[in-house]
């Protein structure tokens, strides 16, 4: 930087305005107010973005994954198998028992009417953001954007307020598998907390011992469960899920499986490494449960 | 006034493809910092001038991140300052002069960016943010630094000819 500036002043006044403008958001939470319009803009092009990403990441992972897909190819065409076989079961029973259902009605009702059976519709689920309005439906969304801070691991998800969305409201993944809680709300976007944030902290269970702890998120993106009791069991393998306790999370929410135990027996609390139910690289579509019994959401979180 | 909106649309080009297009490619890895590279590198070029670039991309950057408004603008500027207080050295190549100077901002800026998470009472793991994020984004940053030397350096020929041309018409 050796170069005449011409305008001497300019960095003095960057720098000043810079320093202010973080002064106030460290004092009075100026993010959620400065937020709201920028947001309303960048989400569109985040999520074109962000489309455009994935199809560049896919052609790069697909190349190296080859192998391994064709391994998951056929363990999940064996699954595919399993399941259309007992998909076939179902319908069968669940047509045999609507036509009972109508036989019986009909047959009660209208004796002198022929008795008219229904098919099995299937039933398709896919939802968007708009579905919010509907009672019981949490609100799907599409992951847009990670955080530019790499001390932090947050995702961008394209719902907001207008959504109905709220701070502190669970979000999952696949297999309703926690993906982590929102962190902060703009009018059409929201920044969701990652289990794996260092400063995540779910209370959780042990699903085989009912013991209980706190899964908390790493530095180096991995997740822990810890303050185990020493009394209580935890193996290798056991599933651990949301214990519910503290109303910010509904119970039973899949968190992964314990993948290796750190601890020692001379230590107060058992400790152990979790492999997440959630793959956080490839999180696309997420769903935002806005309600459920003895969730609260109104905690800020850190 | 041309010069400005397509400097500034580029800016947010950058953003967008740091919070957008990078994490969907690369996952959750460590990912380099396009705008901090870029104005770095623009700033080595262009002396304090440049700087209100750094101040749009990380104010930019701020917007689109969880952590407090302003702490990634003032930690560029002042990582581009203590650059350009360091630039003394003599470095022969100017490509290595940019790199050198963005692994300082990177530095300089990202200590920032860690102190100020620890004030606004976000648990940081400060030696595994050294080791884990800042020294591998300050090699990764300044590989970058070339690339971007090499695109930025003709365009700000550029802005210098036709800036001495206006100069001489007046």
């Amino acid at each position: 930087m050796n170069r005449r500036s011409s305008r001497p002043l300019l960095a003095p006044i960057l720098i000043a305005i810079a320093g202010i403008v973080l002064v106030l958001s460290l004092s009075s939470g100026l993010p959620s107010a400065a937020e709201g319009p920028l947001s309303t803009a960048l989400t569109p092009l985040q999520e074109l973005f962000s489309t455009l990403g994935k199809g560049i990441g896919d052609l790069f992972r697909s190349a190296g994954e080859l192998q391994d897909l064709r391994q998951r190819v056929q363990a999940l065409q064996r699954q595919v198998d399993e399941l259309s076989i007992e998909n076939l079961r179902l319908r069968e029973f669940q047509a045999e028992v609507r036509q009972y259902r109508d036989l019986l009605n009909f047959a009660s009702q209208n004796p002198i009417y022929d008795i008219v059976g229904a098919d099995v519709i299937g039933i398709g689920a896919r939802c968007t953001p708009e579905d919010s309005n509907r009672p019981g439906v949490g609100v799907c969304a599409n992951v847009v954007a990670g955080d530019p801070s790499p001390f932090i691991r947050y995702i961008t998800i394209n719902a907001g307020r207008q959504h109905g969305i709220r701070v502190g409201m669970p979000v999952v993944g696949g297999g309703l598998a926690l993906v982590g809680r929102v962190g902060q709300v703009n009018e059409s976007s929201s920044h969701v907390q990652l289990l794996i944030d260092p400063n995540s902290y779910v209370n959780a269970q042990v699903v085989s011992s009912r013991a209980t702890g706190v899964v908390a998120g790493q530095s180096d993106g991995s997740l822990h469960l810890q303050n185990v009791p020493q009394t209580d069991a935890l193996q290798v393998d056991d599933i651990i899920v949301t214990s519910g306790l503290g109303g910010m999370l509904p119970a039973q929410l899949p968190i992964g499986r314990v993948e290796r135990i750190i601890s020692t027996d001379a230590a107060l609390f058992k400790e152990a490494v979790v492999r997440p139910a959630v793959d956080f690289n490839r999180l696309e579509i997420v769903l935002v449960i806005t309600a459920a019994p003895g969730m609260t959401n109104t905690l800020q979180l850190p | 006034m041309r010069w400005f909106i397509a400097a500034f649309m580029f800016l947010l080009g950058l953003v967008l493809a740091e919070t957008s297009l990078l994490p969907a490619v690369l996952g959750s890895a460590l990912r380099p910092s396009l705008v901090l590279t870029c104005t770095a590198v623009w700033v080595a070029l262009r002396g304090t001038d440049g700087l209100l670039w750094v101040f749009v991309g990380g104010f930019l950057l701020d917007l689109s991140s969880n952590t407090p408004v302003g702490l990634t603008s003032f930690g560029m500027l002042i990582g581009n300052i203590v650059a350009g207080l360091v630039d003394r050295a003599p470095i022969p190549s100017a490509t290595a002069r940019a790199a050198t100077w963005v692994a300082l901002v990177t530095v300089v800026s990202y200590g920032l960016h860690v102190g100020g998470l620890a004030l606004s009472g976000l648990q940081v793991d400060v030696p595994y943010a050294i080791t884990n994020v800042v020294l591998p984004l300050m090699v990764l940053n300044s590989l970058l630094a070339v690339l971007a030397y090499a695109v930025l350096k003709p365009i700000s020929e550029r802005l210098e000819r036709s800036q001495a041309g206006r100069t001489i018409v007046l």
